[in-house]
């Protein structure tokens, strides 16, 4: 048997067999994706169903730690329902976040996609930064980008692409980064010759697939980059900002638990007493599985199976239910493998 | 399927703002529920072994779905070349986009089982070595190896010549075969 063959085998091996999802499971599954998109698209914020990666949640008035759970969350501190808006900096009719979470926009530029295409330079004042690309037809056709790529580079060094199909959220945010701990992405903006108080320079680039760059002044392109701050928590190896935006609101980390599979595959919180709105991020770190969000010790529509290490999002409001957020593991989970949950409260 | 509910009865809403569609027709919508009752099985076998991870390949699968849906009724012909397209090159954007809320983790080692068989040695280390490619490389292995496109299709899919495939295709068989940790569990003992 070739060298070929037994990749074919492999690759055959491991495809077959997966698990599906009920159709009509997958189907809502998309839709939630589908009323995501949307939203983010027309900036309306608050209205959540039984989405894949943020859900509304409720919490009862007073429902605080239940007889017999865990004492170690905190009472969130009594600030504003919902915290102060993060400001929000407009270029070229653009708007974008300018301090999210511990983020801090220091360079961006947006322009027609014509023959001179958008570059600029900033002063790195971290050695760890973010960005987010920007691609869109014209105003009332912004499909009109679909067919194209964006694509940039920092320091002449390649940095990604994005296909402009993926649309553009109302508002920009610090959303690409580099995994890991501070450290180490540090490291990896060194490899573009990124370094704390040196000049970046920045191209941005629309590309057309299987063709190279492309002009189409109808198509807007460009890209905004981020400072981050070494302003993060590491429990038991897991990585939790001590600020993390959503939704255009700063939260500040509250608390944490952290469990091992081989302590449990369920790991349930009471929601902190709170007068506030909370934001708790839940996830796994290690061997892929089935991994379910819960509230009440009920799986939440459309986040069974939809996670990866690292965990999402939800948004609890001091009316309503919910008196325990969980994480469970099905039986594939490796023993090591760490499940997490963080509580966030607003900053004001 | 015979009802005749509207886009808002049901969920589906065009994701592309300033369109003048306020619903889907149900045709279009009965022609996307068939899509994906019909392909998806398929194109979460694609995800998973970009992804190497369940959770992961069902969520590309649906985002990739998702977006498909915006632009599903500008699609003439076959739409699995298109929504298979949009999952490469979503998974391609996911090494540096931040999954919404997500907190970056350490990646914890992931032990493989050991066995005194050792085609299945052979073929758990293959598989780690696999998840070490890069991200482009990973995707060529995937298209090329696993779906069986010509070098061609593979450059449409991923919006590159079909020199660039054949490149890639080769750096990652030649990572492939001189991976050290692959090397080792060929070589049990060998810690070299």
């Amino acid at each position: 048997m070739s060298g070929l063959d037994v990749l074919r085998e492999v690759l055959t091996e491991h495809a077959e067999g997966l698990p599906q999802r009920p159709l009509d499971a997958r189907l809502s599954d998309v839709r939630g994706k589908v009323r995501v998109r949307n939203r983010a698209r027309t900036g309306v914020v608050g209205v959540l169903g039984a989405l894949a990666v943020a859900a509304l949640v409720t919490v009862a008035p007073g429902s605080g730690i239940p007889p017999g759970g865990p004492a170690d969350v905190p009472s969130a501190p009594a600030s504003g329902l919902s915290g102060a808006p993060v400001p929000i900096v407009a270029d070229s009719g653009i708007d974008m976040y300018a301090t999210p979470g511990t983020a801090t926009l220091i360079g961006h530029r947006f322009a027609r996609a014509g023959q001179q295409q958008p570059s600029f330079s900033f002063t790195a004042t971290s050695g760890d930064l973010a960005w987010t690309l920007y691609c869109a037809g014209p105003p009332g056709e912004p499909s009109a980008a679909n067919p194209y790529l964006v694509a940039v580079t920092v320091n002449g060094h390649p940095l990604g692409s994005s296909s402009c199909a993926g649309g553009n959220p109302s508002v920009l945010g610090a959303d690409g980064v580099f995994a890991g701990p501070y450290a180490k992405r540090v490291t990896a903006w060194h490899g573009l010759g990124v370094e704390r108080g040196q000049p970046v320079h920045v191209s941005v680039q629309l590309r057309e697939p299987g063709r190279g760059p492309a002009v189409d002044p109808a198509v807007t392109i460009g890209a905004a980059f981020y400072a981050v701050s070494d302003n993060e928590v590491v429990e038991q190896g897991i990585v939790l900002p001590r600020i993390e935006e959503y939704e255009g609101v700063n939260y500040r980390l509250l608390a944490t638990r952290v469990q091992p599979v081989s302590q449990g595959r369920r790991l349930q919180v009471p929601v902190p007493a709170a007068d506030t709105q909370l934001l708790v991020s839940w996830g796994y770190a290690g061997s892929p599985g089935a991994y379910t969000f819960e509230r009440d010790g009920h799986g939440v529509s459309g986040f069974s199976g939809a996670s990866r290490a690292g965990g999402s999002a939800a948004l609890l409001t001091r009316t309503g239910g919910t008196s325990t957020v969980g994480v469970s593991a099905d039986r594939s989970a490796a023993s090591s493998t760490r499940l997490f949950l963080a509580f966030y409260a607003p900053v004001n | 399927m015979t009802r005749d509910a509207t886009v808002a009865d049901t969920g589906w809403q065009d994701a592309s703002p300033g369109h003048e569609r306020k619903s889907a027709p149900v045709s279009e919508r009965v022609g996307f529920e068939e899509f994906v009752a019909s392909r998806s099985e398929a194109l979460l076998r694609t995800a998973y072994l970009l992804t190497h991870d369940h959770g992961r390949a069902e969520d590309l699968l649906q985002t990739s779905l998702a977006k498909a849906w915006s632009a599903w009724h500008r699609i003439d012909e076959n739409p699995e070349p298109y929504v298979r397209r949009i999952l490469v090159n979503t998974y391609a954007s996911w090494w540096r986009r931040k999954w919404r809320g997500e907190s970056p983790t350490e990646a914890l080692p992931e032990p493989i089982g050991s066995s005194r068989d050792e085609q299945v040695v052979d073929a758990a280390w293959l598989w780690a070595a696999l998840g070490r490619l890069p991200v482009g490389q990973r995707a060529v292995v995937v298209l090329r190896f696993y779906e069986d496109l010509s070098e061609a299709e593979v450059a449409r899919v991923l919006g590159c010549s079909a020199g660039t495939v054949k490149s890639q295709s080769a750096k990652a068989l030649a990572k492939l075969r001189i991976d050290p940790q692959l090397l080792a569990g060929r070589k049990p003992g060998d810690t070299s």
